[in-house]
């Protein structure tokens, strides 16, 4: 199998080096290179190529989120794991923004760490073989936990038993429904209606269209789909 | 005005008014000059001319006069004494001398002249060979003007000659009493003149607001430098709406890399990409501090109009980008706010290390990871979720920011179960996306925040998912709601529902975002207070067939 190589973007001295013995011990992975700044970075990105950079945002002589964008910008083959203290939260949503691979929060808990390194062997594994899954696997990949197609995501936060009763509202009216009136039916929050109804809509139990009724502004409305 | 007014600048001490003046005044004096003394020295020509004309015309009559020739003939001194009198007293001329055919004084009106004198001049010889003549010659009366004709004797012979004179100075007398007439009106001329360039002058002066010309090109010049350097952006346009000038800002704002000259005259709302004043509005009033569209960039603007002396001629427009005053007041507050929050994590941080190297003292090393993990698990379950959910980096990125943003408000921003984001399609540009969530996120926080009672944590609650068909945003708040009638405007450009003014634009960009998509927006009363607003984008055709 192959291993991957990784440079560990951190000033803080002790710190690098514990990421670097726990990258030790990860089988797919070997630490290139310690850079304590921006500069020394640079150098060992440009000289080491590696496919995998840990990097911290704080550094003497910059922010790691300018280096990140520099990578983006010129489109380096290089990965990025993006690590950032809770207070920074502004800058963490510069990184998803860019596009890292993964984003870690300060103190680093290992095991999301440990996380991060096998999914990333995995898309490397999977783009060196990209016959054998298709790009849409791959894309899944990069994203964070692998992403599930509409299938899988459906059924979140809906429950059998509203969800019975919803349908069992809809099967003994067969008037046009709208959240407020399924709300108070369910005694749900309007944004709860709006869930179940959607997803009523997605599996081909209810209709819905935008209806411009009396009042001028738009409205949706549902309908069970097997009734005109 | 008063400022402009101190700097008149004089030219050899005199004002334009009176250089202008004097110039007018000499010119016109010149000309009158010129042509008086033209039409005086062709009077004078033809004056000699006329007069010459009639002494030989005058000369011949009198030769051919039967009573004076046979006078002659008989040299009868006594009758041609009295004809040449009567002729004398009749004629206009100074004198009439006629003489012998050996150019003899026969009559002459000077009694001290002798009859039988010789005639003076040498210009009788002509005469006497039969031929009439006209001559200034100086004779024994002075200089003079003379016409002579010969006498004929029936037979042919020259018997005598006939002199008319008109002495010059008779002459001179005569032009000059017509010359006179024509200076007196000449003076007239010129004083009429005087007054004219008097009431132009002032006139021009009162059309220039009474500044120097040298003082007006370096206004010019001062103004342009001033418009120029303004970091606001001004455009001038006519009643037409037509661009009449720029500055450097406004085409900065407008990232427009044409020059000034190409832009002038183009259509106001051509330019900016915004039907700013339409063709037949009447009534236009100024605006202050308005929210606009101006090509895709937000500003706040401002018009005037110019005020000629009979009304308005055009208007003038100033902007500037709204997030240039929204970045200053927010920079100070959050400065601010971020120097106290910056003093309680400090003390925080404290507590925390003591805290972890007591357990790590007293060995409880379990307790102490924990405690370590702790700090970065809830930011990093949100990164995580977000990132999960939302299969678009920079929706991600704009709702993190938001959540934390929320969390600075003291309002909790709350993920509905229900969402997910598997594929926004490419109707809308991600920048689009964004600013329709945003947007909404944006005036859900601020309805939130208007809220008088805020005794109640408040939620903002966000359901962001899409189907194989469709794209739903919905976001529910618990703020201050917003009335049916409201409900028909909100989203008009520059109406907000709050005295703040700056959701106006938001909503007006949602608005347009989401029509331009062929979507939908919907707003229904949240319980027990606020709103709930729900955009509904339908996927293109071949996203549905997925």
């Amino acid at each position: 199998m192959q291993t991957y190589e990784v440079l560990i973007v951190e000033d803080e001295i002790r710190q690098a080096q514990l990421h670097a013995e726990f990258i030790r011990e990860h089988s797919r992975f070997t630490a290139v290179g310690l850079a304590g700044t921006m500069a020394e970075a640079r150098q060992m990105i440009e000289h080491f190529k590696p496919q995998l950079i840990l990097l911290d945002n704080y550094l003497p002589d910059g922010r790691g989120i300018d280096l990140l964008e520099y990578l983006v910008t010129h489109k380096s083959d290089a990965r990025v794991i993006f690590i950032t203290a809770a207070s920074e939260m502004e800058t963490c949503s510069k990184a998803i923004s860019y596009g890292a691979f993964d984003y870690i929060i300060k103190p680093i808990s290992y095991d999301r760490l440990k996380a991060a390194l096998n999914r990333f062997s995995q898309y490397l594994d999977s783009q060196l073989a990209h016959s054998l899954v298709n790009q849409r696997r791959v894309d899944e990949l990069y994203n964070l936990q692998s992403k599930t197609g509409y299938e899988e995501r459906r059924t979140k936060g809906i429950e059998e038993i509203t969800l019975g009763r919803l349908k069992d509202h809809f099967i003994d009216n067969s008037a046009e429904e709208t959240t407020e009136s399924v709300a108070k039916v369910l005694g749900n929050s309007k944004t709860t209606a709006r869930r179940y109804l959607e997803y009523c809509v997605e599996t081909h139990f209810l209709r819905a269209e935008i209806s411009y009724g009396k009042v001028g502004r738009p409205e949706r409305v549902y309908k069970r789909a097997d009734l005109l | 005005m008063n400022l402009i007014r101190a700097g008149v600048t004089r030219v050899w001490g005199l004002t334009f008014e009176v250089r202008l003046f004097f110039l007018l005044l000499v010119v016109s004096s010149v000309l009158l000059l010129i042509v008086g003394s033209y039409v005086s020295f062709r009077m004078k020509d033809s004056l000699y001319e006329q007069i010459g004309l009639r002494a030989t015309v005058q000369a011949k009559e009198i030769a051919a006069q039967r009573d004076l020739i046979r006078a002659v003939m008989d040299n009868n001194l006594e009758e041609i004494a009295i004809i040449s009198q009567r002729i004398g007293a009749r004629s206009d001329a100074s004198y009439v001398v006629i003489g012998d055919r050996h150019a003899r004084h026969l009559y002459h009106p000077d009694t001290r002249i002798a009859v039988g004198s010789p005639m003076l001049g040498d210009d009788n010889n002509d005469v006497l060979e039969g031929r009439s003549s006209l001559t200034i010659r100086t004779g024994s009366l002075g200089t003079a003007l003379r016409g002579k004709a010969p006498i004929v004797a029936p037979d042919g012979q020259v018997v005598g000659i006939v002199t008319i004179g008109y002495l010059q100075e008779d002459i001179f007398r005569y032009h000059m009493t017509q010359r006179g007439s024509i200076l007196l009106f000449l003076v007239i001329v010129l004083v009429a003149l005087f007054c004219c360039a008097w009431l132009f002058s002032k006139s021009i002066k009162r059309q220039m607001l009474n500044l120097e010309p040298i003082d007006i090109a370096r206004i010019v010049r001062q103004q342009e430098a001033v418009f120029e350097s303004i970091m606001e952006g001004v455009v001038a346009v006519d009643l037409q709406f037509c661009v009449t000038a720029i500055n450097r800002a406004a085409r900065e704002i407008l990232d427009e890399p044409r020059a000034n000259q190409e832009i002038v005259g183009q259509s106001f709302n051509d330019l900016v990409g915004f039907e700013l004043f339409h063709p037949n509005a009447s009534g236009l009033k100024e605006v202050r501090d308005e929210f606009l569209l101006f090509r895709s960039i937000q500003v706040i603007a401002s018009r005037v109009a110019i005020q000629g002396t009979k009304g308005i001629v055009g208007w003038v427009i100033s902007f500037r980008r709204k997030d240039e005053i929204n970045t200053l007041s927010l920079q100070l507050s959050e400065i601010k706010r971020y120097a106290d929050n910056l003093r309680v994590l400090r003390h925080e941080h404290m507590n925390w290390i003591s805290t972890l190297s007591g357990l790590l003292e007293m060995r409880y090393y379990d307790e102490a990871l924990r405690l370590a993990k702790m700090q970065s698990q809830t930011h990093q379950r949100v990164l995580d979720y977000i990132s999960a959910t939302f299969a678009n980096p920079q929706i991600c990125g704009l709702l993190l920011g938001k959540y934390y943003r929320a969390r600075e408000l003291g309002v909790e921003l709350v993920f509905d179960p229900g969402c997910r984001l598997v594929d926004l399609q490419d109707k809308l540009a991600i920048s689009e996306w964004m600013s329709i969530i945003g947007n909404l996120l944006d005036n859900a926080f601020e309805a939130t925040l208007s809220l008088a009672d805020r005794s109640r944590n408040e939620k903002v609650t966000l359901f962001l998912a899409d189907s194989p068909t469709e794209v739903i945003i919905e976001v529910a708040d618990n703020g201050c709601g917003v009335s049916v009638d409201e409900r028909n405007q909100i989203f008009e450009r520059g109406v907000s529902s709050k005295q703040s003014g700056e959701r106006g634009i938001g909503l007006y960009l949602v608005k347009t975002y989401v029509e331009q998509a062929g979507g939908a927006i919907t707003i229904d009363d949240n319980e027990p207070t606020g709103a709930v607003f729900s955009v509904f984008i339908p996927k293109g055709v071949e996203s549905a067939n997925v």
